[in-house]
Protein backbone atom coordinates (compact mmCIF):
# COMPACT_ATOMS: atom_id res chain seq x y z
CA UNK A 1 0.00 0.00 0.00
CA UNK A 2 1.34 3.34 -0.76
CA UNK A 3 2.49 5.68 1.78
CA UNK A 4 0.25 8.95 1.65
CA UNK A 5 2.42 12.42 2.41
CA UNK A 6 0.22 14.41 4.97
CA UNK A 7 -1.34 16.55 2.08
CA UNK A 8 -2.99 13.51 1.09
CA UNK A 9 -3.67 11.99 4.33
CA UNK A 10 -5.67 15.76 5.17
CA UNK A 11 -7.25 15.03 1.85
CA UNK A 12 -8.70 11.34 2.39
CA UNK A 13 -9.70 12.61 6.05
CA UNK A 14 -11.86 15.46 4.58
CA UNK A 15 -13.29 12.80 2.12
CA UNK A 16 -13.69 9.93 5.05
CA UNK A 17 -15.94 12.12 7.20
CA UNK A 18 -18.47 14.32 5.03
CA UNK A 19 -20.10 15.26 8.10
CA UNK A 20 -17.29 17.05 9.49
CA UNK A 21 -16.44 20.61 7.91
CA UNK A 22 -13.12 20.72 6.09
CA UNK A 23 -12.06 23.58 7.96
CA UNK A 24 -12.52 22.10 11.34
CA UNK A 25 -10.01 18.94 9.85
CA UNK A 26 -7.58 21.59 9.06
CA UNK A 27 -7.46 22.96 12.35
CA UNK A 28 -7.26 19.86 13.95
CA UNK A 29 -4.44 19.11 11.74
CA UNK A 30 -2.21 22.00 11.80
CA UNK A 31 -2.61 21.12 15.76
CA UNK A 32 -1.98 17.81 15.29
CA UNK A 33 1.24 19.10 13.32
CA UNK A 34 2.06 22.41 14.24
CA UNK A 35 3.27 25.35 12.09
CA UNK A 36 6.09 27.42 11.25
CA UNK A 37 6.20 31.27 9.73
CA UNK A 38 8.40 31.62 6.78
CA UNK A 39 10.29 34.74 6.72
CA UNK A 40 8.29 36.70 4.44
CA UNK A 41 5.46 36.00 6.83
CA UNK A 42 7.65 37.45 9.45
CA UNK A 43 8.70 40.44 7.27
CA UNK A 44 4.56 41.42 7.59
CA UNK A 45 3.79 40.93 11.11
CA UNK A 46 2.90 44.53 12.84
CA UNK A 47 3.83 44.61 16.37
CA UNK A 48 1.50 47.22 17.43
CA UNK A 49 -1.59 44.92 15.35
CA UNK A 50 -0.31 41.02 15.71
CA UNK A 51 -0.31 39.47 18.84
CA UNK A 52 2.93 38.17 19.21
CA UNK A 53 4.02 34.33 21.50
CA UNK A 54 3.46 35.44 25.44
CA UNK A 55 3.40 34.19 28.43
CA UNK A 56 1.35 30.85 28.56
CA UNK A 57 0.64 27.92 31.09
CA UNK A 58 2.29 25.72 28.31
CA UNK A 59 5.32 26.07 26.40
CA UNK A 60 6.05 26.36 22.67
CA UNK A 61 6.53 23.08 20.81
CA UNK A 62 9.78 24.20 19.90
CA UNK A 63 10.96 25.06 23.13
CA UNK A 64 11.07 28.59 22.41
CA UNK A 65 9.59 31.92 23.45
CA UNK A 66 10.69 34.11 20.19
CA UNK A 67 8.69 37.02 19.13
CA UNK A 68 6.35 35.35 16.21
CA UNK A 69 2.77 35.56 16.01
CA UNK A 70 0.78 33.48 18.81
CA UNK A 71 -1.58 31.98 16.79
CA UNK A 72 -4.01 32.04 13.74
CA UNK A 73 -7.80 32.34 12.87
CA UNK A 74 -9.59 30.81 10.05
CA UNK A 75 -12.40 32.38 7.87
CA UNK A 76 -15.21 30.92 9.79
CA UNK A 77 -14.06 32.31 13.22
CA UNK A 78 -12.28 29.01 14.18
CA UNK A 79 -9.07 29.38 16.10
CA UNK A 80 -6.16 27.57 16.04
CA UNK A 81 -4.11 27.34 18.22
CA UNK A 82 -0.49 26.45 17.74
CA UNK A 83 3.32 26.86 17.81
CA UNK A 84 6.03 27.05 16.13
CA UNK A 85 7.09 22.88 15.74
CA UNK A 86 10.45 21.33 14.48
CA UNK A 87 10.54 20.52 11.25
CA UNK A 88 10.73 16.78 11.69
CA UNK A 89 6.95 16.94 12.33
CA UNK A 90 5.90 17.84 9.31
CA UNK A 91 4.40 21.85 10.10
CA UNK A 92 2.03 23.83 7.93
CA UNK A 93 3.61 26.62 6.63
CA UNK A 94 1.82 30.46 7.29
CA UNK A 95 2.88 32.42 4.36
CA UNK A 96 2.15 36.39 3.19
CA UNK A 97 0.75 36.12 -0.59
CA UNK A 98 -0.85 38.94 -2.46
CA UNK A 99 -1.37 41.13 0.60
CA UNK A 100 -2.82 38.48 3.08
CA UNK A 101 -1.73 35.65 5.63
CA UNK A 102 -1.54 31.86 4.22
CA UNK A 103 -1.73 28.55 5.33
CA UNK A 104 0.46 26.21 3.00
CA UNK A 105 1.23 23.10 2.78
CA UNK A 106 3.56 21.31 0.99
CA UNK A 107 4.01 24.51 -1.03
CA UNK A 108 0.46 24.69 -2.16
CA UNK A 109 -1.77 27.26 -0.63
CA UNK A 110 -4.76 25.64 1.83
CA UNK A 111 -6.41 28.91 3.33
CA UNK A 112 -6.35 32.49 3.91
CA UNK A 113 -5.65 32.90 7.77
CA UNK A 114 -5.63 35.83 10.05
CA UNK A 115 -3.05 36.92 12.92
CA UNK A 116 -4.41 37.12 16.22
CA UNK A 117 -4.78 40.62 17.42
CA UNK A 118 -3.26 42.17 19.65
CA UNK A 119 -5.09 43.83 22.38
CA UNK A 120 -4.76 47.64 23.68
CA UNK A 121 -3.79 46.57 27.29
CA UNK A 122 -0.83 44.57 26.29
CA UNK A 123 1.24 47.83 25.75
CA UNK A 124 0.36 48.86 29.30
CA UNK A 125 1.38 48.41 33.16
CA UNK A 126 -0.12 48.01 36.24
CA UNK A 127 0.21 50.28 38.80
CA UNK A 128 2.96 48.51 40.50
CA UNK A 129 5.18 48.21 37.27
CA UNK A 130 4.00 44.73 35.97
CA UNK A 131 3.25 44.18 31.88
CA UNK A 132 -0.31 43.60 31.40
CA UNK A 133 0.47 40.94 29.18
CA UNK A 134 2.45 38.86 31.75
CA UNK A 135 -1.19 39.06 34.38
CA UNK A 136 -2.96 38.04 31.78
CA UNK A 137 -2.82 36.81 27.91
CA UNK A 138 -5.92 37.03 25.36
CA UNK A 139 -7.43 34.35 22.50
CA UNK A 140 -9.26 36.36 20.16
CA UNK A 141 -11.90 36.25 22.51
CA UNK A 142 -11.27 35.24 25.40
CA UNK A 143 -9.45 36.20 28.36
CA UNK A 144 -6.98 34.04 30.02
CA UNK A 145 -5.42 33.96 33.61
CA UNK A 146 -3.32 31.85 34.94
CA UNK A 147 -2.13 33.17 38.87
CA UNK A 148 0.04 30.44 39.92
CA UNK A 149 1.99 28.74 37.34
CA UNK A 150 3.59 26.23 39.70
CA UNK A 151 2.11 22.58 39.88
CA UNK A 152 2.81 20.85 43.08
CA UNK A 153 2.31 17.44 41.82
CA UNK A 154 6.18 17.82 40.40
CA UNK A 155 7.13 18.41 44.39
CA UNK A 156 7.78 14.85 44.75
CA UNK A 157 8.59 14.30 40.30
CA UNK A 158 4.89 13.19 39.97
CA UNK A 159 3.41 15.68 37.43
CA UNK A 160 2.04 14.45 34.25
CA UNK A 161 3.61 12.80 31.77
CA UNK A 162 2.88 14.85 29.11
CA UNK A 163 2.54 18.43 30.98
CA UNK A 164 5.58 20.91 30.86
CA UNK A 165 4.12 23.10 33.22
CA UNK A 166 7.01 23.79 35.62
CA UNK A 167 9.49 24.08 33.00
CA UNK A 168 7.57 26.48 30.76
CA UNK A 169 7.48 28.48 34.16
CA UNK A 170 10.99 28.53 34.70
CA UNK A 171 11.25 29.45 30.89
CA UNK A 172 9.15 32.74 31.18
CA UNK A 173 10.61 33.75 34.60
CA UNK A 174 14.40 33.55 33.29
CA UNK A 175 13.47 34.83 29.67
CA UNK A 176 10.54 37.36 30.64
CA UNK A 177 10.56 37.73 34.42
CA UNK A 178 6.52 36.58 34.70
CA UNK A 179 6.06 35.75 38.63
CA UNK A 180 5.32 32.53 39.83
CA UNK A 181 2.48 33.74 41.56
CA UNK A 182 0.47 37.43 40.82
CA UNK A 183 -0.21 39.95 42.76
CA UNK A 184 -4.37 40.49 43.32
CA UNK A 185 -3.51 44.25 42.86
CA UNK A 186 -2.34 43.98 38.92
CA UNK A 187 -5.06 40.87 38.28
CA UNK A 188 -7.50 43.90 39.47
CA UNK A 189 -5.63 46.78 37.19
CA UNK A 190 -5.13 44.20 34.58
CA UNK A 191 -8.71 43.29 34.42
CA UNK A 192 -10.55 46.97 34.66
CA UNK A 193 -8.00 47.80 31.58
CA UNK A 194 -8.94 44.88 29.51
CA UNK A 195 -12.95 45.27 29.52
CA UNK A 196 -12.45 48.46 28.59
CA UNK A 197 -12.20 47.32 24.83
CA UNK A 198 -15.17 46.61 23.19
CA UNK A 199 -16.36 44.06 21.55
CA UNK A 200 -12.56 42.33 22.57
CA UNK A 201 -13.43 39.86 25.12
CA UNK A 202 -16.41 37.54 25.68
CA UNK A 203 -14.99 35.26 28.47
CA UNK A 204 -12.81 34.45 31.56
CA UNK A 205 -10.57 31.49 31.92
CA UNK A 206 -8.64 31.53 35.32
CA UNK A 207 -6.19 28.41 35.75
CA UNK A 208 -2.84 27.05 37.41
CA UNK A 209 -1.37 24.46 38.85
CA UNK A 210 -2.66 21.89 41.40
CA UNK A 211 -1.60 23.13 45.13
CA UNK A 212 -1.95 20.64 47.51
CA UNK A 213 -1.66 22.60 50.65
CA UNK A 214 -4.54 23.83 53.02
CA UNK A 215 -6.11 21.97 56.28
CA UNK A 216 -8.07 19.80 53.43
CA UNK A 217 -5.83 19.45 50.25
CA UNK A 218 -5.97 21.97 47.55
CA UNK A 219 -8.07 24.74 50.19
CA UNK A 220 -5.12 26.73 49.30
CA UNK A 221 -5.50 26.80 45.57
CA UNK A 222 -9.65 26.69 46.37
CA UNK A 223 -8.54 29.69 48.46
CA UNK A 224 -6.44 31.64 45.52
CA UNK A 225 -9.05 31.25 43.18
CA UNK A 226 -11.75 32.78 45.31
CA UNK A 227 -9.69 35.97 45.53
CA UNK A 228 -8.90 36.38 41.99
CA UNK A 229 -12.31 35.51 40.57
CA UNK A 230 -13.52 37.84 43.55
CA UNK A 231 -11.31 41.07 42.46
CA UNK A 232 -12.46 39.99 38.91
CA UNK A 233 -16.19 40.17 39.98
CA UNK A 234 -15.58 43.35 41.73
CA UNK A 235 -15.27 45.05 37.83
CA UNK A 236 -18.20 43.79 36.84
CA UNK A 237 -22.06 44.59 37.17
CA UNK A 238 -23.77 41.19 37.45
CA UNK A 239 -22.77 38.78 40.00
CA UNK A 240 -23.01 35.61 37.55
CA UNK A 241 -20.07 36.45 34.51
CA UNK A 242 -18.83 34.44 31.56
CA UNK A 243 -16.12 32.31 32.98
CA UNK A 244 -14.53 29.40 33.34
CA UNK A 245 -12.46 27.54 36.08
CA UNK A 246 -9.87 24.42 35.20
CA UNK A 247 -8.96 23.61 37.91
CA UNK A 248 -8.26 20.37 40.16
CA UNK A 249 -10.80 17.54 41.05
CA UNK A 250 -12.08 19.58 44.42
CA UNK A 251 -14.39 18.19 47.12
CA UNK A 252 -17.85 19.00 47.07
CA UNK A 253 -17.33 21.49 49.60
CA UNK A 254 -14.69 23.32 48.36
CA UNK A 255 -16.87 23.61 44.83
CA UNK A 256 -19.49 24.75 46.63
CA UNK A 257 -17.55 27.53 48.45
CA UNK A 258 -15.87 28.81 45.04
CA UNK A 259 -19.64 28.77 43.46
CA UNK A 260 -21.76 30.74 45.92
CA UNK A 261 -18.80 33.21 46.63
CA UNK A 262 -17.89 34.15 43.02
CA UNK A 263 -19.37 34.70 39.69
CA UNK A 264 -17.98 31.78 38.45
CA UNK A 265 -20.48 29.26 35.71
CA UNK A 266 -18.35 27.11 34.30
CA UNK A 267 -16.25 24.24 35.41
CA UNK A 268 -13.91 22.45 33.95
CA UNK A 269 -11.40 19.51 35.93
CA UNK A 270 -9.38 17.99 33.59
CA UNK A 271 -8.92 13.92 34.03
CA UNK A 272 -6.78 13.99 30.91
CA UNK A 273 -7.14 10.58 29.85
CA UNK A 274 -9.90 7.84 30.43
CA UNK A 275 -8.30 5.06 31.59
CA UNK A 276 -7.65 4.07 34.86
CA UNK A 277 -4.72 2.24 34.53
CA UNK A 278 -3.26 5.04 31.76
CA UNK A 279 -3.94 7.61 34.22
CA UNK A 280 -2.48 5.95 36.88
CA UNK A 281 0.71 5.64 34.42
CA UNK A 282 0.34 9.28 33.16
CA UNK A 283 -0.99 11.51 35.95
CA UNK A 284 0.68 9.68 38.91
CA UNK A 285 0.29 13.48 41.06
CA UNK A 286 -3.55 13.09 40.17
CA UNK A 287 -3.59 9.38 40.85
CA UNK A 288 -1.67 9.96 44.58
CA UNK A 289 -3.71 12.80 45.75
CA UNK A 290 -7.25 12.28 44.14
CA UNK A 291 -7.38 8.93 42.13
CA UNK A 292 -9.41 8.01 38.74
CA UNK A 293 -12.78 7.26 40.33
CA UNK A 294 -12.57 10.13 42.98
CA UNK A 295 -11.67 12.25 40.15
CA UNK A 296 -14.94 11.28 37.90
CA UNK A 297 -17.39 11.53 41.27
CA UNK A 298 -16.38 14.79 42.29
CA UNK A 299 -17.17 15.81 38.57
CA UNK A 300 -20.36 14.19 38.60
CA UNK A 301 -20.49 15.93 41.90
CA UNK A 302 -20.25 19.18 40.21
CA UNK A 303 -22.79 19.07 37.97
CA UNK A 304 -25.48 19.47 40.97
CA UNK A 305 -23.45 22.69 41.84
CA UNK A 306 -22.90 24.47 38.32
CA UNK A 307 -26.10 22.82 36.43
CA UNK A 308 -25.87 20.28 33.62
CA UNK A 309 -23.91 22.21 30.19
CA UNK A 310 -21.35 23.58 32.68
CA UNK A 311 -19.13 21.12 34.11
CA UNK A 312 -16.65 18.96 31.76
CA UNK A 313 -13.28 17.95 31.99
CA UNK A 314 -10.69 17.72 29.38
CA UNK A 315 -8.34 14.77 27.74
CA UNK A 316 -5.37 14.71 26.22
CA UNK A 317 -6.44 13.33 23.18
CA UNK A 318 -4.13 10.75 21.80
CA UNK A 319 -2.49 10.37 24.54
CA UNK A 320 -3.74 7.19 25.51
CA UNK A 321 -1.78 5.98 23.04
CA UNK A 322 1.67 6.99 24.30
CA UNK A 323 4.01 4.11 24.33
CA UNK A 324 4.71 1.93 26.35
CA UNK A 325 1.59 1.29 28.45
CA UNK A 326 -0.86 2.76 26.18
CA UNK A 327 -3.41 1.62 23.56
CA UNK A 328 -1.84 0.26 20.49
CA UNK A 329 -4.37 0.15 18.24
CA UNK A 330 -6.29 3.76 17.56
CA UNK A 331 -9.75 1.82 16.96
CA UNK A 332 -9.83 0.21 20.71
CA UNK A 333 -8.35 3.42 22.17
CA UNK A 334 -11.32 5.47 20.18
CA UNK A 335 -13.85 2.74 21.29
CA UNK A 336 -12.71 2.83 25.04
CA UNK A 337 -12.38 6.58 25.60
CA UNK A 338 -15.69 7.48 24.04
CA UNK A 339 -17.47 4.74 25.92
CA UNK A 340 -15.92 6.14 28.72
CA UNK A 341 -16.70 9.87 27.73
CA UNK A 342 -20.59 8.02 27.21
CA UNK A 343 -20.35 7.63 31.27
CA UNK A 344 -20.03 10.97 32.28
CA UNK A 345 -21.64 12.44 29.58
CA UNK A 346 -25.27 10.36 30.88
CA UNK A 347 -24.50 11.94 34.13
CA UNK A 348 -24.06 15.70 32.89
CA UNK A 349 -20.39 15.79 32.41
CA UNK A 350 -18.78 17.10 29.01
CA UNK A 351 -15.49 15.81 27.93
CA UNK A 352 -13.68 17.25 25.22
CA UNK A 353 -10.24 17.35 24.19
CA UNK A 354 -7.27 19.17 23.26
CA UNK A 355 -5.05 17.58 20.15
CA UNK A 356 -1.86 16.08 22.22
CA UNK A 357 1.13 18.08 21.42
CA UNK A 358 4.52 16.35 22.77
CA UNK A 359 6.46 19.11 24.31
CA UNK A 360 10.06 18.97 24.72
CA UNK A 361 9.49 20.46 28.71
CA UNK A 362 7.80 16.94 29.33
CA UNK A 363 8.62 13.26 29.74
CA UNK A 364 6.62 12.90 26.72
CA UNK A 365 9.15 14.86 24.14
CA UNK A 366 10.01 12.30 22.01
CA UNK A 367 6.39 10.15 21.78
CA UNK A 368 4.26 11.10 19.02
CA UNK A 369 0.60 11.87 18.89
CA UNK A 370 -2.30 10.04 16.93
CA UNK A 371 -3.22 10.14 13.16
CA UNK A 372 -5.66 12.93 11.91
CA UNK A 373 -8.31 9.92 11.34
CA UNK A 374 -8.08 9.94 15.17
CA UNK A 375 -8.66 13.26 16.48
CA UNK A 376 -11.32 13.76 13.67
CA UNK A 377 -13.51 10.76 15.44
CA UNK A 378 -12.74 11.74 18.23
CA UNK A 379 -14.30 15.46 17.53
CA UNK A 380 -17.28 13.83 15.96
CA UNK A 381 -17.72 11.18 18.78
CA UNK A 382 -17.26 13.53 21.72
CA UNK A 383 -19.84 16.00 19.94
CA UNK A 384 -22.25 13.37 19.07
CA UNK A 385 -22.63 12.53 22.89
CA UNK A 386 -23.24 16.45 23.63
CA UNK A 387 -25.89 16.26 21.20
CA UNK A 388 -27.73 12.58 22.72
CA UNK A 389 -27.50 13.87 26.14
CA UNK A 390 -28.04 17.75 25.52
CA UNK A 391 -25.39 18.84 27.08
CA UNK A 392 -24.03 22.51 25.91
CA UNK A 393 -20.68 23.46 26.24
CA UNK A 394 -21.14 27.26 26.23
CA UNK A 395 -18.32 28.37 28.78
CA UNK A 396 -15.56 26.13 26.56
CA UNK A 397 -16.56 26.54 23.38
CA UNK A 398 -15.01 28.17 20.23
CA UNK A 399 -15.87 31.68 21.56
CA UNK A 400 -14.61 31.16 24.64
CA UNK A 401 -12.16 29.22 24.58
CA UNK A 402 -10.87 28.00 21.07
CA UNK A 403 -8.76 25.04 21.63
CA UNK A 404 -11.20 22.19 20.77
CA UNK A 405 -11.79 20.94 17.82
CA UNK A 406 -15.36 19.22 19.31
CA UNK A 407 -16.48 22.10 20.92
CA UNK A 408 -16.22 23.76 17.49
CA UNK A 409 -18.64 21.44 15.61
CA UNK A 410 -21.11 23.11 19.23
CA UNK A 411 -21.33 25.72 16.96
CA UNK A 412 -23.77 23.90 14.75
CA UNK A 413 -26.40 22.48 17.75
CA UNK A 414 -29.70 24.46 18.74
CA UNK A 415 -29.73 23.30 21.79
CA UNK B 1 -11.34 35.76 -7.61
CA UNK B 2 -13.45 39.02 -8.60
CA UNK B 3 -16.31 39.04 -7.02
CA UNK B 4 -19.94 39.96 -8.55
CA UNK B 5 -20.80 43.59 -8.61
CA UNK B 6 -24.01 44.78 -7.23
CA UNK B 7 -25.63 47.04 -9.85
CA UNK B 8 -25.49 50.92 -8.15
CA UNK B 9 -29.59 50.63 -8.10
CA UNK B 10 -29.08 48.02 -5.44
CA UNK B 11 -26.65 49.14 -3.89
CA UNK B 12 -28.80 52.53 -3.48
CA UNK B 13 -31.74 50.74 -2.10
CA UNK B 14 -29.81 49.11 0.49
CA UNK B 15 -28.73 52.13 1.69
CA UNK B 16 -32.62 53.48 1.89
CA UNK B 17 -34.03 53.68 5.47
CA UNK B 18 -36.88 52.13 4.55
CA UNK B 19 -35.42 49.02 2.22
CA UNK B 20 -36.84 45.83 3.01
CA UNK B 21 -34.15 43.24 3.86
CA UNK B 22 -34.14 39.64 4.19
CA UNK B 23 -32.11 36.55 4.27
CA UNK B 24 -32.87 33.06 3.82
CA UNK B 25 -30.66 29.89 4.72
CA UNK B 26 -31.14 26.25 5.22
CA UNK B 27 -29.12 24.14 7.94
CA UNK B 28 -29.10 20.52 8.51
CA UNK B 29 -32.67 20.18 8.40
CA UNK B 30 -33.07 21.66 4.42
CA UNK B 31 -35.49 23.56 4.96
CA UNK B 32 -35.23 27.42 3.93
CA UNK B 33 -35.57 30.17 6.52
CA UNK B 34 -35.62 33.31 6.07
CA UNK B 35 -35.19 36.03 8.73
CA UNK B 36 -34.79 39.90 8.48
CA UNK B 37 -32.11 41.68 8.21
CA UNK B 38 -32.15 45.06 9.71
CA UNK B 39 -28.44 46.01 9.67
CA UNK B 40 -27.73 44.34 6.19
CA UNK B 41 -25.10 46.25 3.90
CA UNK B 42 -22.79 46.35 0.94
CA UNK B 43 -19.47 47.14 1.48
CA UNK B 44 -16.98 48.81 -1.01
CA UNK B 45 -15.89 45.08 -2.02
CA UNK B 46 -19.43 44.43 -3.55
CA UNK B 47 -19.85 41.87 -0.58
CA UNK B 48 -23.21 42.15 1.59
CA UNK B 49 -22.67 42.33 5.02
CA UNK B 50 -24.86 40.78 7.34
CA UNK B 51 -25.06 41.53 11.34
CA UNK B 52 -25.89 38.82 13.14
CA UNK B 53 -27.00 39.63 17.32
CA UNK B 54 -27.51 36.43 18.45
CA UNK B 55 -25.07 33.52 18.25
CA UNK B 56 -28.12 31.10 19.03
CA UNK B 57 -30.19 32.20 15.95
CA UNK B 58 -31.08 30.10 13.16
CA UNK B 59 -29.67 32.09 10.58
CA UNK B 60 -26.41 32.21 12.30
CA UNK B 61 -26.56 28.70 12.34
CA UNK B 62 -27.42 27.90 8.88
CA UNK B 63 -25.01 30.60 7.93
CA UNK B 64 -22.29 28.82 9.75
CA UNK B 65 -23.34 25.24 7.91
CA UNK B 66 -23.36 27.26 4.78
CA UNK B 67 -19.93 27.85 5.14
CA UNK B 68 -18.43 24.65 6.54
CA UNK B 69 -20.42 22.49 3.97
CA UNK B 70 -20.40 25.07 0.70
CA UNK B 71 -23.91 25.44 -0.27
CA UNK B 72 -25.76 29.04 -0.38
CA UNK B 73 -28.18 31.70 0.85
CA UNK B 74 -30.30 33.83 -0.40
CA UNK B 75 -30.43 38.01 0.02
CA UNK B 76 -33.79 39.76 -0.54
CA UNK B 77 -33.77 43.39 -0.90
CA UNK B 78 -36.61 45.22 -1.97
CA UNK B 79 -38.60 48.25 -1.38
CA UNK B 80 -42.69 49.00 -0.70
CA UNK B 81 -43.03 51.02 -3.47
CA UNK B 82 -42.25 47.78 -5.90
CA UNK B 83 -38.87 47.10 -5.89
CA UNK B 84 -37.64 43.62 -5.67
CA UNK B 85 -34.60 41.88 -6.02
CA UNK B 86 -32.97 38.23 -4.83
CA UNK B 87 -29.02 38.01 -4.16
CA UNK B 88 -27.96 33.85 -4.34
CA UNK B 89 -24.92 34.62 -2.44
CA UNK B 90 -21.76 32.31 -1.31
CA UNK B 91 -20.83 32.69 2.59
CA UNK B 92 -17.41 33.23 2.49
CA UNK B 93 -16.42 34.88 6.42
CA UNK B 94 -17.58 34.66 9.82
CA UNK B 95 -15.76 37.70 11.55
CA UNK B 96 -15.98 37.13 15.13
CA UNK B 97 -12.94 39.06 16.60
CA UNK B 98 -10.49 41.57 15.49
CA UNK B 99 -10.84 45.24 14.75
CA UNK B 100 -13.05 44.81 11.83
CA UNK B 101 -15.38 42.70 14.57
CA UNK B 102 -15.24 45.61 17.32
CA UNK B 103 -16.06 48.75 14.77
CA UNK B 104 -19.39 46.69 14.10
CA UNK B 105 -20.01 46.38 17.80
CA UNK B 106 -19.25 49.49 18.69
CA UNK B 107 -21.43 51.17 16.08
CA UNK B 108 -24.15 48.27 16.39
CA UNK B 109 -24.37 49.48 20.08
CA UNK B 110 -24.27 53.29 18.91
CA UNK B 111 -27.16 52.39 16.90
CA UNK B 112 -29.16 49.86 19.55
CA UNK B 113 -28.37 50.29 22.69
CA UNK B 114 -27.49 47.92 24.99
CA UNK B 115 -27.32 44.85 22.49
CA UNK B 116 -24.48 42.62 21.67
CA UNK B 117 -22.62 40.95 17.93
CA UNK B 118 -21.78 37.71 17.63
CA UNK B 119 -20.79 37.58 13.96
CA UNK B 120 -20.24 39.83 11.23
CA UNK B 121 -20.96 37.48 8.54
CA UNK B 122 -19.28 38.41 4.46
CA UNK B 123 -21.18 37.27 1.41
CA UNK B 124 -20.17 37.04 -1.73
CA UNK B 125 -23.09 37.91 -4.10
CA UNK B 126 -22.91 35.46 -7.34
CA UNK B 127 -26.13 36.89 -9.38
CA UNK B 128 -29.08 38.92 -9.01
CA UNK B 129 -32.58 38.40 -10.05
CA UNK B 130 -34.86 41.00 -10.86
CA UNK B 131 -38.33 40.51 -9.30
CA UNK B 132 -39.71 43.67 -9.37
CA UNK B 133 -43.48 42.75 -10.13
CA UNK B 134 -43.73 45.90 -13.31
CA UNK B 135 -40.52 44.80 -14.37
CA UNK B 136 -41.37 40.69 -14.65
CA UNK B 137 -44.74 41.18 -15.54
CA UNK B 138 -43.62 43.01 -18.82
CA UNK B 139 -41.04 40.36 -19.38
CA UNK B 140 -43.19 38.00 -19.23
CA UNK B 141 -45.81 39.28 -21.40
CA UNK B 142 -43.62 40.19 -24.09
CA UNK B 143 -41.79 36.89 -24.16
CA UNK B 144 -44.21 34.13 -23.58
CA UNK B 145 -47.55 34.59 -25.13
CA UNK B 146 -49.24 31.99 -23.88
CA UNK B 147 -48.78 32.86 -20.44
CA UNK B 148 -52.34 34.42 -19.81
CA UNK B 149 -55.79 33.80 -19.22
CA UNK B 150 -58.01 34.04 -22.17
CA UNK B 151 -60.19 36.66 -20.27
CA UNK B 152 -57.36 39.29 -19.81
CA UNK B 153 -57.98 39.89 -23.46
CA UNK B 154 -61.71 39.63 -23.75
CA UNK B 155 -62.50 43.38 -25.26
CA UNK B 156 -59.12 43.94 -26.23
CA UNK B 157 -59.09 43.22 -29.78
CA UNK B 158 -61.56 43.98 -32.61
CA UNK B 159 -61.75 40.41 -33.18
CA UNK B 160 -63.47 39.65 -30.24
CA UNK B 161 -65.62 42.72 -30.23
CA UNK B 162 -66.94 41.27 -33.62
CA UNK B 163 -66.86 37.40 -32.53
CA UNK B 164 -65.18 35.15 -35.05
CA UNK B 165 -68.50 32.39 -35.02
CA UNK B 166 -66.14 29.72 -34.74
Amino acid sequence: MAILTPREKYVSAVQNHADIPSLIILKIDVQRRGLRYTDNALAHVDRSVHQLLGTNIFGSRDGMLLPVPESLILRDGTSIVASPTPLEYHPYEVDYMDGSFVLTDDGEVVEPVELWTKPGFYDRKTKRGIPMEYVFSARPQRLSISPYRYCHFWDNDKGCLYCDIVNNLRQDKRQLGVPTKLDIEDISDTFAAAIQEQGRFAGICLTAGSNTGGAEPFDVEVDYYIEVLQAIGRHLNRRKFPSQLVATAFSEKQLRRIYDTTGIIGYTSDIEVLNKELFDWICPGKAEWIGYEEWKRRLIQAVGIFGRGNVNTGIVGGVELAKPYGFKDEKAALASTLEEAEKLAEQGVSVIFTVWVPRPGSKFADQKNASLEYYVGLAGGLQKLRIKYGLAIDHDDYRRCGNHPDTDLARLALL
Amino acid sequence: MMTFVLPPAIVQLSRQGDALKFISTWGPEQVPYITASPHLSINDNSQIVHLELLETSRTNRDLLHSIWFDHKVTVFLGHPSDQSYVIPAKVVKSIVSGPVFQTHYISVREKLGDVGLVAVWILEPSEVFEETFSVRQEQEECRRLSYIHLDRLAGNTQLSKEGSGR
